[in-house]
């Protein structure tokens, strides 16, 4: 019964872990550290989306139309209320890993930079 | 974004500072791309957004890399802006009060380099910010409370420098600073207090060493590039009450103020109270247009309208008390006797003792919550503030607000005002400006707006206690004692210290001599 129980947990982490890529996991952890702040479920930056965007496109984790190289020109330049991030704020490769995690759900994602 | 020169620094010898600031930094950490650059401008600027546009940004990580570099910029002249975080969005974030200068961002250096839970202190360095150092002191377990302010993503020193301040009895935050290093425009390496003493263990515990205390001058100043700081942190109190207090009339502010005051000075109010305006309480529903969709100042009958909805009174005040159990008890009867004799005010008390889970009336919590304000209008929302420091008297605090309310409505912004009562002895009236950057004419009115009110204060005799980038001028043109003998002052130390006027020309509108004319 042990031996069971301990293999179920083996998948069901695996299972876990196997949702994110490694960049999509860096870029999970970016989010919550630096955008979840106003982009929680219930965030000033949420409910500002929710007045000119469907209620299921205003939570930016739960969108699956994120494209990649948009959310890099927001985070660099800003948009309405939300200021620019400098570099020093976030480098490239950390604004790709959020690109990457937000837009993992869209259809045939493809990677920030990459040609269309 | 078409490239941009400093101020009187030739092209070819900008390429080659660039070129100097690569091999003193690391070529990665030298922006000056238009894209990099654009980063750094003012995002909530009253109009022009390259109004304060820098001509490129270098991002050193120590104090060796910071000397470097102010010797390239000392042999061609090239002001450089000291940041730490950036993100003072009402001030103008990280941008330079001079266009082209070039940002010296000091963000890498990010250390808390030591935490003293035995005497209350902490050491850090300027690209700590309050995100990090709640991680930090959470980390070890919360034994000292930092005092934040309403927005996390800030430095720690650049808060403090900025006379910025937070709701905890260590809220003035420029009094909390206890021992600096500063690195002085030649390169010289300074420490104050009892840092001046080598291997002293007493730096960050007494704020008077052998000599002048110079660690005020290097706040809101362009006099030095402070590389550590020390910042008291208070112990983790055995209990806190959080007290909201609402008072009906709008003609009561005299007396609500007159009452906060002795409780205040006698510390049975032991850290910051917020008096809020009904403005600034109806600003609860978001979105402006969901109580009036006329583009004049709110009228008083829908602010009253919406006020009842909410079942609050003209206006708020908060506060929270530290201190033991039992004696939070004493004070609280106080209080309550005290604003008995106001009439129709009501008190609400929520309490919390050590151990218990923390509760958001608590303020102890990091956020960005309060930037959703400058949604106000929708649009692409900005906002500043005119913020003039008045004696708690109640009759000068209806003088003063009275003055700002009228010229508010006269220009047609919302007048949305808190009052603090940071220290002892002073209120700091925060009336702020939230505009839509989309709508032009409403943005000149804010201009107009701030630049009136500046005449008009300093006309009774009332300075401000900080201002964005765009009126730092107007700022110090308030300071009129004896022919701007302030000024004067500060402009010689400026000369004495930076005699090549790199340093943050025009910060708080000090002007090194050779760029005086920038001034606005």
């Amino acid at each position: 019964m042990a031996v069971t129980l301990s293999l179920v947990a083996v998948v069901v982490g695996a299972a876990e872990t196997e949702t994110l890529t490694p960049q999509q996991q860096q870029g999970k952890a970016l989010f919550d550290a630096t955008c979840n702040y106003c982009h929680n479920a219930r965030g000033f930056a949420t409910e500002r989306l929710r007045t000119r965007l469907p209620e299921d496109r205003s939570v930016l984790t739960e969108r699956t139309d994120l494209d990649p190289n948009y959310i890099r020109t927001i985070v660099r330049n800003g948009l309405a209320s939300m200021p620019a991030y400098t570099p020093t704020d976030l480098n490239e490769e950390q604004i790709r890993a959020i690109a990457a995690y937000l837009a993992r759900s869209r259809p045939a994602s493809r990677a920030l930079g990459s040609r269309p | 974004m078409a490239r941009l020169l400093p101020p009187q620094v030739a092209a070819q010898d900008f390429d080659n500072a660039l070129r100097e600031f690569r091999d003193a930094v690391g070529r990665q950490w030298v922006f000056d791309s238009g894209e990099d650059r654009r980063s750094y401008t003012d995002h909530f600027s009253l109009g022009d957004p390259n109004e304060h546009e820098p001509s490129a940004a270098v991002a050193p990580a120590s104090v060796a890399e910071i000397q470097a570099v102010l010797k390239i910029a000392n042999r061609y002249r090239i002001p450089l802006w000291p940041i730490s975080m950036g993100k003072n969005f009402a001030y103008g974030g990280a941008a330079p009060r001079l266009k082209g200068s070039i940002i010296l961002d000091l963000k890498r250096m990010n250390r808390v380099l030591e935490i003293n839970e035995e005497l209350g202190y902490a050491l850090v360095e300027p690209g700590v910010n309050f995100f990090d150092f709640y991680k930090a002191l959470d980390a070890r377990g919360m034994r000292v409370w930092m005092s934040g302010p309403a927005h996390s993503w800030g430095s720690v020193i650049g808060n403090a420098l900025e006379h910025g301040v937070g709701y905890t009895p260590y809220g003035v935050h420029a009094d909390m600073v206890c021992g600096m290093e500063i690195v002085l425009a030649n390169g010289d390496i300074v420490r104050t207090g009892q840092g001046a003493v080598e291997g002293s263990k007493e730096w960050q515990i007494y704020k008077y060493g052998y000599g002048p205390v110079w660690d005020g001058v290097f706040t809101q100043s362009n006099f030095g590039i402070v590389t550590k700081m020390g910042i008291w942190l208070m112990p983790e109190p055995e209990g806190m009450a959080g007290v909201t207090i609402k008072v009906p009339n709008e003609a009561d502010l005299p007396l609500l103020v007159d009452t906060l005051r002795p409780l205040r000075m006698n510390d049975t109010i032991n850290a910051t109270y917020t008096i809020a305006n009904g403005v600034r309480q109806v600003s609860r529903v978001r979105s402006r247009d969901r109580i009036y969709r006329g583009r004049d100042h709110l009228p008083k009958e829908v602010i009253a309208e919406q006020l009842k909805k909410q079942g609050d009174g003209w206006w708020s005040v908060i506060f929270n008390l530290y201190e033991r159990p039992e004696v939070l008890d004493i004070r609280l009867r106080l209080i309550e006797a005290a604003f008995k004799k106001i009439p129709g005010a009501t008190m609400t008390v929520n309490r919390w003792k050590k151990g218990e889970p923390k509760q958001t009336w608590m303020r102890q919590d990091v956020s960005l919550g309060p930037l959703g304000s400058v949604n106000w209008y929708g649009g692409a929302g900005g906002h500043t503030d005119f913020g003039p420091v008045i004696a708690p008297i109640g009759e000068r605090v209806q003088q003063v607000y009275k003055l700002v309310y009228d010229r508010f409505v006269e220009h047609g912004i919302d007048c949305y005002v808190g009052m603090f009562g940071f220290g002892q002895r002073a209120i700091v009236m925060v009336a702020d400006l939230i505009y839509d950057r989309t709508d032009a004419d409403m943005v000149v009115r804010a201009r107009k707006l701030f630049t009136t009110l500046s005449k008009d204060a300093a006309a009774i005799g009332i300075g401000l206690y900080r201002a964005h980038l765009t009126f730092m001028d107007d700022g110090a043109r308030m300071q009129t004692f004896n022919d701007r003998a302030f000024m004067r002052f500060n402009e010689r130390v400026k000369e004495a210290l930076d005699p090549n006027g790199i340093l943050a020309p025009g910060k708080q509108g000090i002007w090194p001599a050779r760029l005086k004319d920038s001034r606005s």
